[in-house]
């Protein structure tokens, strides 16, 4: 499963030209920027070309023939003209290039994290947090990098390149020749070394990135090293990685350091030559020597340009993956989406219309309900169920039987594979996502708080909440007190994911929240695990008398959060094996009966069982 | 340990290779200039026919056969060129090598002795510890300072020995052009270090919003459950939204500040270049140079003014490195807890609290107080109570992840606080209510701190925790991968593995914090029972909110507020006015309650 989360190596020596032609049209909206950049880098170019042909101009013309006339305020002014052009060119061009970078990035990020919140619980089940992390940040900035700054040192590179190569060839041809001879070895070894420095990086940023996660854990698992004696184990690990890195970042280092004085050998061929040869010319009489100079500086320039495409070649080659996988999630469809005739009427999840909300009252029904997360693998058969309104409903069985998936098919974070779900009536796939998650309370297991205060996340519940409410709902769970006691009470940071916090008390926040909503359905999965027994009573009761309109699904272990439900539903591998009152369950003596009979020894079983 | 005491500790080991390469930097960027001297050399002495002034040059002419002849030959000046080059291509290579060896050693280290510092870090740090902060540190910041050692100290070496040397070569050639050559080196300096250290506020602004906009995402990922069913995805998207606007627009600044900088030192360096033409030009033709040399200041004036243009640049990052050095000392000297020292006794199973007091660092007032009870060796302990009232403290102190603040502890007779930390945590197994799963398989997660490498250990360990069964019904089994990369496991399925790991050992004492919490009553029951079997002698404390888990215990301690209020068993208890009766009572009330609604 994990198979295709892991990064992908690089193995495609070909581009594949649609693939970057959809991300090209991705940038649509920079049009306008783009064409200015173009324009801009052909300017920088003629600039670039034009300079050193100055110099020339100053050794040739003005030293070679020994004058100074009115020719030499032109030639001032224009160099004066080039410098204010070339100042004026250069911040345009970071100003264009950053925006195409920036607006890029900003709009694809948009876009992606648009996708993520409308896709489904199915796809977060089977996608690593980690694999998209990597997307939404590392991935679409060196997208949006090599669509701004390699791109125009691309075209800035040719339009060099073609400058040098026909003022030369104008100038002096068998000199020009001398410079062009070296170009096609320059050029095929600059790719060659590129490509393979580039993937040399890639490995090495790969196990930066797996160094980066063993710090994390480290560190998060720090507790649990401590108590297991595990800090010498870990460090060996780690070093592991370590020294990996050293082996693999001294060999890039070390191809790189080899790659530069090769290029530079090469170009030091040319002006070997330059001089020879141009030497013999200038003797003739036929060179001066600023030509003979302009040449020299030529060579050098030559080989910038052609470092420049040799790497965006490479660059877009080791890219191509970043695109493809930036791409597939934002192409990834949501498994549970609104019909359209819904959406003309609700809205959409982003935008919805809540004045068109009907009011819920809280009858659910489950009729024919069947459903498996993998093909073949059924987790619910034909499951039944009518709930009224007000009422609570405990599910009780075995981690694994099935007791979630049922409340997650009523949220609608899953949808039945056959047969259907009733609110008040009506199917719920009629109504939009919105219409439902609106008027549910959902308190999970393992509560997620945000980082921020207390308050803030129990606003999370109602976003127009006053301070009152938020201290009520509060009360009502019994929250208030720890909070209360704690330093800066409401105003606390919970931490990265509440981290601050103990479970129990996490929980209690997350079940304030829940309240705070005011739902028609409350969901509540194993909410009350870790919070002590005299407060759970209390939130018990809350639920017993406080929120008694509402329906309640309650997933519980401990019998005293279940007892008092209208309905018990004991579930065994995905089948309601018994169902009924607490009492009528107890008296039946099936599997509830010793589920919970087995909470206390035979004595007190007796005792108490019997005597009635 | 200060920043300059950071720097010669990690430099020590690569001190030779620092040396070497310092020297050959400075070797290269001699011989960089050499190059457009000796075509100076055969314009104006060879081709031209202007006198040797300079007596080296004269007698190299000599050695190469006289001028006639080199004349005739201009191979000669070709291979001179070649000649000088390779050993200039040969220096890069030296120099980019070391400088890869170098800073890859010094990172090395570097990360390790982060990595080492951080695990023997006290618990109570890392209670507290940012973690997304710390990884920052450990990454970021030990990339600053590689960068330095990467190139950027040598490049330093190289911008600055160029400058010096190619000022003698022009000075000597011609000083009152020499001088107008470097008039506005000061000022490029200057300003692009000014620059570089006004913008750093910008490049850290904009590094923290691409920060914040990443951990709003992470966030959003990890809680993406909690928004749907709040129905909160607009809320995410326009928090979102918000972020991701300030990062576009904090580094849109920024690129548009670099743009301001690389065109204004465009704009000086050109006017210089403009200027040594034009005063090139008046002086060639006055004769006072030759068209040689003014060559040479030409080719000398760019060589010059882009490594000066880089070391304002160069010379900000070091500042940022040294900024990122004080944030990793930060790390670094904070004092490590001693888990080596000690005292090592035979640990068999016997606990006695007496008068025991414990007050967190950062607390106000003590979270345990007067704390006295005992325990047998063989004894399974229940410790029951309201959240936040001291149950977990108490047991973090058998492991010393804290020390009591008062009073006493015994394990079989000897004082807690004299025994090495290392030894107890081996011979104490305690399983955390939140444990942490490595990224690694099932099977080597249990293995973890398995140190008899026994593999059959392995499954009779996930037996014991009932989760063989579970593990089993994996596609994978026992080789799944779980963790931030693996499957996402259930909190009961969580807690199990992390039993299974820790009974693995067979330590004489247990500790369960809570740590059933999230497994059925009758899992649980199943657990206890297979541990009762599994070894008599071993001491076990329990923490638990369950009547049902606490009852069969030979001793039940009830905690209140930082005291324990109640000790006895299940039988003496339930008669007893007080906490447990109450909680008994409400959970016991619904097998009654049922019957009497009959």
């Amino acid at each position: 499963m994990t198979s295709q989360f892991q990064e992908q190596e690089y193995n495609t020596n070909s581009l594949d030209t649609s693939l970057w032609r959809r991300i090209l049209g991705m940038m649509k909206s920079q049009k306008k920027n783009l064409y200015m950049l173009f324009f801009l880098n052909f300017f920088i170019a003629i600039l670039d070309v034009g300079f050193p042909f100055m110099n020339k101009i100053a050794i040739d013309y003005f030293v070679g023939n020994g004058i100074i006339d009115y020719k030499l305020t032109i030639f001032i002014v224009i160099f004066i003209v080039g410098i204010i052009a070339q100042a004026a060119i250069v911040y345009l061009f970071f100003l264009q290039a950053g925006k195409i970078e920036m607006n890029f990035a900003y709009e694809v990020r948009e876009k992606a994290f648009h996708k993520l919140q409308s896709l489904s619980f199915s796809y977060f089940d089977k996608t690593p947090i980690g694999w998209l992390m990597a997307r939404m940040t590392s991935d679409i900035g060196r997208l949006a990098e090599i669509l701004s700054w390699s791109l125009m040192d691309l075209v800035w590179g040719f339009s060099v390149m073609v400058g040098v190569t026909i003022v030369m060839l104008i100038v002096n041809w068998k000199l020009a020749l001398l410079v062009l001879i070296v170009v096609p070895i320059l050029a095929y070894l600059s790719v060659w070394f590129q490509i393979r420095i580039l993937k040399n990086y890639r490995s090495v940023r790969k196990i930066n990135s797996r160094i980066t996660s063993g710090f994390n854990e480290g560190i998060t698992g720090a507790k649990t090293t401590k108590t297991l004696v595990l800090e010498e184990k870990n460090f060996r690990e780690f070093e592991e990685e370590t020294q990996n890195m050293r082996r693999s970042s001294i060999k890039a280092a070390t191809l790189s350091a080899l790659f530069m004085p090769l290029v530079m050998g090469l170009g030091s061929i040319s002006t070997a030559a330059i001089l020879w040869y141009g030497g013999y010319e200038v003797l003739l009489g036929t060179l001066q020597f600023g030509t003979l100079m302009m040449f020299t500086q030529y060579a050098t320039q030559f080989f910038e340009p052609l470092r420049q495409i040799a790497r965006l070649i490479a660059e877009l080659q080791m890219a191509q993956a970043s695109a493809e996988r930036v791409l597939s999630l934002l192409d990834s469809q949501p498994d549970i989406v609104d019909k359209p005739e819904v959406i003309e009427k609700y809205g959409t999840l982003f935008d919805p219309k809540t004045e068109n909300y009907e009011p819920i009252k809280g009858n659910v029904e489950f009729r024919n309900v069947s459903f498996h997360y993998l093909p073949g693998e059924p987790v619910l058969k034909n499951f039944n169920l009518t709930v009224k309104e007000g009422q609570t409903v405990a599910l009780v069985g075995e981690t694994g039987s099935g007791k979630s998936t049922i409340v997650n098919l009523l949220c609608r974070f899953y949808e039945p594979v056959e047969g259907q779900i009733l609110i008040d009536g009506v199917e719920y796939r009629d109504r939009s996502l919105g219409w439902l998650r609106s008027r549910l309370g959902y308190v999970l297991q393992s509560p997620h708080l945000f980082s921020g205060t207390i308050k803030e996340n129990i606003r999370f519940g109602r976003l127009d909440a006053t301070d009152e409410e938020i201290i009520d709902a509060c009360q009502l769970v019994n929250a208030h007190e720890f909070i209360t006691k704690l330093e800066n009470g409401y105003e606390t940071e919970v931490g990265e994911g509440g981290g601050k916090l103990s479970t129990g008390q996490k929980q209690l926040i997350s079940f304030a929240r829940a309240v705070l909503v005011n739902p028609r359905i409350f969901v509540l999965d194993e909410a009350t695990s870790s919070i002590d027994t005299e407060t759970e009573q209390i939130i018990q009761h809350t639920i017993d008398h406080v929120l008694t309109h509402h329906t309640s699904f309650i997933i519980a272990h401990r019998l005293s959060t279940i007892v008092n439900a209208d309905i018990i539903l004991v579930i065994k591998k995905g089948i309601v094996v018994e169902s009924g009152t607490h009492s009528e369950l107890m008296a039946k003596k099936g599997y509830y009966y010793r589920l919970y009979t087995n909470q206390f020894n035979e004595d007190l079983e007796n005792k108490l069982l019997h005597k009635g | 340990m200060n920043t300059w005491d950071f720097v010669k500790k990690y430099c020590k080991d690569n001190q030779v290779k620092l040396y070497i390469m310092i020297v050959v930097t400075l070797l290269y960027a001699f011989l960089n200039l050499v190059s457009p001297l000796i075509f100076s050399f055969f314009i104006d002495n060879i081709i031209d026919n202007k006198p040797i002034t300079n007596e080296l040059f004269g007698s190299i002419l000599n050695f190469l056969g006289g001028r006639d002849y080199v004349r005739s030959n201009l191979w000669i000046g070709a291979a001179c060129v070649l000649f000088v080059n390779v050993f200039v291509c040969l220096g890069v290579f030296i120099r980019g090598r070391l400088n890869g060896i170098i800073s890859e050693n010094m990172s090395y280290h570097i990360r390790n002795d982060l990595y080492d510092h951080l695990q023997h870090l006290p618990y109570a740090y890392h209670v507290s510890a940012k973690t997304g902060d710390l990884v920052q540190r450990c990454t970021s910041d030990v990339e600053q300072v590689r960068k330095v050692f990467a190139g950027q100290l040598s490049e330093m070496i190289y911008s600055v020995a160029t400058a010096v040397i190619a000022i003698i070569v022009l000075f000597s050639i011609y000083p009152p052009m020499a001088i107008l050559a470097i008039v506005s080196m000061p000022l490029l300096i200057f300003y692009a270090y000014i620059f570089f250290k006004r913008t750093q506020k910008t490049f850290l602004e904009s590094d923290e919003a691409e920060g914040t906009m990443t951990t709003t995402i992470q966030e959003s990922l990890s809680g993406i459950r909690v928004i749907k069913a709040f129905n909160r995805e607009r809320y995410e998207i326009d928090r979102f939204e918000k972020k991701n606007e300030v990062f576009k627009n904090l580094t849109f600044k920024l690129i548009r500040l670099l743009g301001v900088y690389w065109s204004t030192s465009d704009l000086i360096c050109l006017s210089q270049i403009l200027l040594i033409l034009v005063v090139g030009i008046f002086t060639a033709i006055a004769g006072n140079i030759s068209v040689g040399n003014f060559f040479v200041f030409i080719s000398y004036e760019t060589m010059i003014l882009w490594p000066i243009r880089n070391l304002g640049r160069i010379l900000a990052d070091i500042g940022k490195a040294t900024v990122s050095v004080g944030r990793l000392n930060e790390i670094l000297n904070e004092p490590v807890e001693d888990i080596t020292t000690g005292v090592t006794p035979v640990i068999k199973g016997k606990i006695e609290f007496d008068h025991c007091d414990f007050q967190y660092h950062d607390a106000n007032e003590p979270i345990l107080r007067d704390v006295s009870f005992s325990i047998e060796q063989g004894e399974t302990v229940a410790i029951i109570g309201p959240t936040g009232a001291g149950k977990s403290t108490l047991v973090h102190l058998l492991s010393r992840l804290y020390d009591y603040t008062g009073g006493s502890i015994k394990i079989d007779g000897v004082e807690l606080n004299t025994i090495q930390r290392e030894h107890i945590r081996r011979h104490i197994g305690i399983v955390l209510q939140e444990p942490f799963l490595f990224s690694k398989t099932i099977h080597d997660n249990i293995r973890l701190a398995n140190r008899f490498s026994d593999e059959s250990k392995v499954e009779r360990a996930a037996r014991v925790a009932s989760v063989h069964e579970v593990i089993q019904e994996f596609e994978l089994g026992y080789e799944t991968l779980v963790g931030e990369k693996g499957v996402t496991l259930s909190g009961g399925q969580k807690q199990r593995i992390a039993i299974a790991r820790t009974i693995i050992n067979e330590t004489p004492i247990l500790i369960f914090d809570d740590s059933l919490s999230a497994v059925d009553t009758e899992t649980d029951a199943n657990i206890r029972r297979a541990l009762n079997e599994l070894n008599k002698d071993t001491t076990k404390i329990i923490i638990t909110q369950r009547v049902s888990s606490a009852q069969d215990a030979d001793k039940i301690l009830v905690i209140e507020d930082g005291t324990i209020t109640q000790i006895g068993n299940h039988d003496s208890l339930i008669h007893e006015d007080g906490l447990y009766k109450r909680i008994y009572e409400i959970q016991s009330s619904f097998i009654k309650g049922g019957d009497e609604n009959d």
